[in-house]
C-alpha cells in the first residue's frame, strides 16, 4: 500500500519503509517482520519499556518531540508514521 | 563534585554492591561523570588462587555494566530532585542496547563513566553513555532505559496467598 500526504511546508513525505527500516534495527528484528499495522508489544513481543525506547529514539532522529501521553500511545509503526508525520508537518 | 558519603546518600546500594565511588562532573538533567576504582580486595576476586592467569582478573562485565548502571541512576535522581521528577522510588534497569565492550578492565583501572541523559519521561528515564579507562573506551552504552516505580510495588503484598512480581509492568 502506498501513503501519501501533502506537504505544503514543502518537506518530503516520511517514507514508510525508511521508518520500517528504523524500528527493525532498534528492535533487533527482520524488517519484513514489522508490518504497517504489527503491534509492537502484542505481535514482536517487544516489552513496554522497549517500545517506549523505538519513540524516543525516533524522536531524536527527526528532531521532534512527542507529549507523554502521545508517546505511549504509539504501540505499531503506522501510528509511529501518523504521529511522526503529523508532528513534522506542524514543525 | 559528590563524595563516597553523598553518593551513599543519593543510592540506595551499599558496598560492596555500591560501585560508584566519586561524581566529578554533574549537570542535573543532562550528564554526568563518575569514578570507580577497581582493587584486588572486590568480593569477586576472593576466589582466585594463588596461581590465577593475568586473564582471570578481569572485571566482571555484568558488574561494569552495573557500575555505568549506577552513574546513570545518580544522574536520574539528581535530575529528578531539581525537576521535582520521581524521587523515593525504586529504579530499575528495564532494558539496554547496543552495549559493547572494547577493552578488559583489570585491577588498578579507574572507571570513567560518561552518562547522558537521552530522554526523561514521567516515570521512565533513558541514558547513552560510556565507560573510559586511561582516556581508552572500555564499554559503551546505546541506551539503558532505568523504570521507576513505587516500592511498594515491587514488594510481597501483605496477603499470604498473593505475592506481587517484581517485574517491570
Amino acid at each position: 500500500m502506498s501513503v501519501t500526504y501533502s506537504d505544503p511546508a514543502g518537506a518530503a513525505p516520511l517514507d514508510m519503509d525508511e521508518l520500517r527500516g528504523i524500528v527493525a534495527d532498534i528492535l533487533e528484528v527482520d524488517a519484513t517482520d514489522v508490518a504497517d499495522d504489527a503491534d509492537f508489544m502484542e505481535d514482536l513481543e517487544v516489552d513496554s519499556l522497549m517500545a517506549l525506547e523505538v519513540i524516543v529514539v525516533l524522536e531524536k532522529k527527526y528532531g521532534v518531540k512527542f507529549a507523554e501521553a502521545e508517546l505511549r500511545q504509539v504501540v505499531s509503526l503506522r501510528q509511529a508514521h501518523e504521529l511522526l508525520t503529523q508532528k513534522l508537518r506542524a514543525r | 563534585m559528590i563524595d563516597a558519603a553523598g553518593i551513599k546518600r543519593l543510592l540506595p546500594h551499599r558496598h560492596p554492591m555500591l560501585l560508584i565511588d566519586r561524581v566529578v562532573e554533574l549537570v542535573p538533567g543532562d550528564r554526568l561523570v563518575a569514578l570507580k576504582a577497581i582493587t584486588c580486595n572486590e568480593p569477586w576476586y576472593r576466589h582466585l588462587g594463588e596461581d590465577a592467569a593475568p586473564e582471570e582478573f578481569g572485571y566482571p562485565r555484568t558488574l561494569l555494566v552495573e557500575s555505568w548502571g549506577q552513574a546513570a541512576g545518580l544522574l536520574a535522581v539528581c535530575g529528578a530532585e531539581a525537576a521535582g521528577g520521581p524521587t523515593g522510588q525504586v529504579m530499575l534497569a528495564g532494558s539496554m542496547s547496543g552495549v559493547e565492550f572494547h577493552r578488559p578492565v583489570h585491577p588498578g583501572d579507574v572507571l570513567e563513566h560518561r552518562v547522558r541523559l537521552f530522554r526523561a519521561l514521567t516515570d521512565t528515564v533513558i541514558f547513552e553513555g560510556e565507560t573510559l579507562v586511561g582516556g581508552e573506551v572500555a564499554l559503551t552504552f546505546s541506551r539503558m532505559v532505568m523504570a521507576f516505580r513505587p516500592g511498594d510495588q515491587l514488594r510481597p503484598s501483605a496477603s499470604a496467598d498473593q505475592v506481587a512480581a517484581p517485574a517491570v509492568p
